[in-house]
């Protein structure tokens, strides 16, 4: 029997609004890891950041991101920043989504990350592609999300799947 | 170690058709993802159009980048109360022979009470002199959770060849 490669290793789905989610004491055995969720704002629009491995303040990164805004292709850069991420603003109603590759998370080099953020708002909203780094040999043990602007509302779903 | 990722189906037309439907989609999965290996029988520029549980209603909306390859070839725009989802990048018969375009679609929380949003990576490639790449955010404005999804190609028929494979992704 072939062996499982995808497997999930925690998910959240919140009862009531929170101004965060983290994912803690992540095992080094997988090769890679896959972040998906969708993300609404409590009360209005909502954005987020992300911060490794328990760090207070991570204005270390790096991140390039291609969006569209339905009108408009564009490119832009981050550097000596926290983790934004697609950062895409979710709206009370219409829920954001997002998916974040961290590859070769337990290794022992920097770490890069692919993500993807979806947010069509029938009118308005973005896509976005961008790759990010974590300048850091450590391993990805803790992943946290902190929401911006407002809470992330109830129902606001993440999964974390650790990828052989 | 229990496996997140599952086989619903996976299908490769033996002659053309004219669109494709994953019907009777179980329920007790998180999310989908729909990976395509298609070309199309058209000669023009073709797009994967996609509906869920046959509803062509105008609730369907998608935010796009495309890019040709070309030097200035890069594009964002909008489709807003759509009867289909429309991505670009199936591969077109008046390109490279034998080449088929690759596509991923992703629909977290198929079965929720809210509006569904989706992701969608698209890619041909023929080493010729036009060649498209699309990368979408779409949006099915329905609380009711998806029991079907049909592809169809914008112009013509899928060619022969052409696969479709549905995963399941479990949570938990």
């Amino acid at each position: 029997m072939a062996t499982s490669t995808e497997i999930a290793i925690a998910t959240t789905t919140l009862g009531s609004s929170a101004s965060s989610i983290t994912f803690s004491s992540i095992p080094s055995s997988y090769t890679d890891l896959r972040l998906v969720f969708t993300y609404k704002g409590a009360t209005t629009t909502c954005y987020y950041y992300a911060r490794l491995n328990g760090t207070a303040s991570q204005n270390v990164c790096g991140q390039t991101v291609l969006k569209g805004n339905g009108s408009t292709a564009s490119s832009s850069r981050l550097t000596s920043s926290d983790l934004y991420f697609s950062n895409g603003n979710a709206t009370t109603t219409i829920p954001f989504m997002e998916q974040v590759d961290f590859f070769n998370y337990a290794g022992s080099t920097y770490k890069t990350m692919l993500y993807q953020g979806s947010g069509d708002q029938n009118g308005s909203g973005e896509v976005r592609r961008g790759v990010a780094l974590f300048p850091s040999t450590s391993a990805i043990n803790s992943i946290a999300f902190y929401s911006s602007g407002d809470d992330f509302a109830a129902g606001t779903t993440m999964t974390l799947y650790g990828i052989l | 170690m229990a496996s997140s990722r599952f086989l619903i189906s996976s299908t490769t037309l033996g002659s053309s058709a004219a669109s494709f439907t994953f019907s009777s989609i179980p329920s007790g999965y998180t999310d989908l993802c729909l990976k395509v290996s298609a070309r199309g029988d058209a000669t023009t520029v073709n797009y994967f159009r996609v509906t869920f549980n046959g509803d062509s209603s105008t609730i369907y909306s998608d935010t796009e980048i495309q890019a040709d390859g070309t030097t200035g070839g890069i594009a964002s725009g909008r489709d807003t109360n759509s009867t289909r989802l429309n991505f670009i990048g199936l591969e077109s018969n008046g390109y490279t022979a034998n080449t088929f375009s690759s596509a991923e679609m992703y629909f977290p929380n198929y079965t929720s009470t809210t509006s569904k949003p989706s992701s969608y990576f698209g890619v041909m490639e023929n080493n010729a002199t036009t060649a498209y790449m699309g990368v979408d955010a779409g949006l099915y404005r329905n609380s009711i959770a998806l029991t079907s999804v049909t592809l169809t190609p914008a112009s013509g028929n899928f060619a022969a060849s052409s696969t479709f494979t549905l995963y399941g992704l479990k949570s938990s």
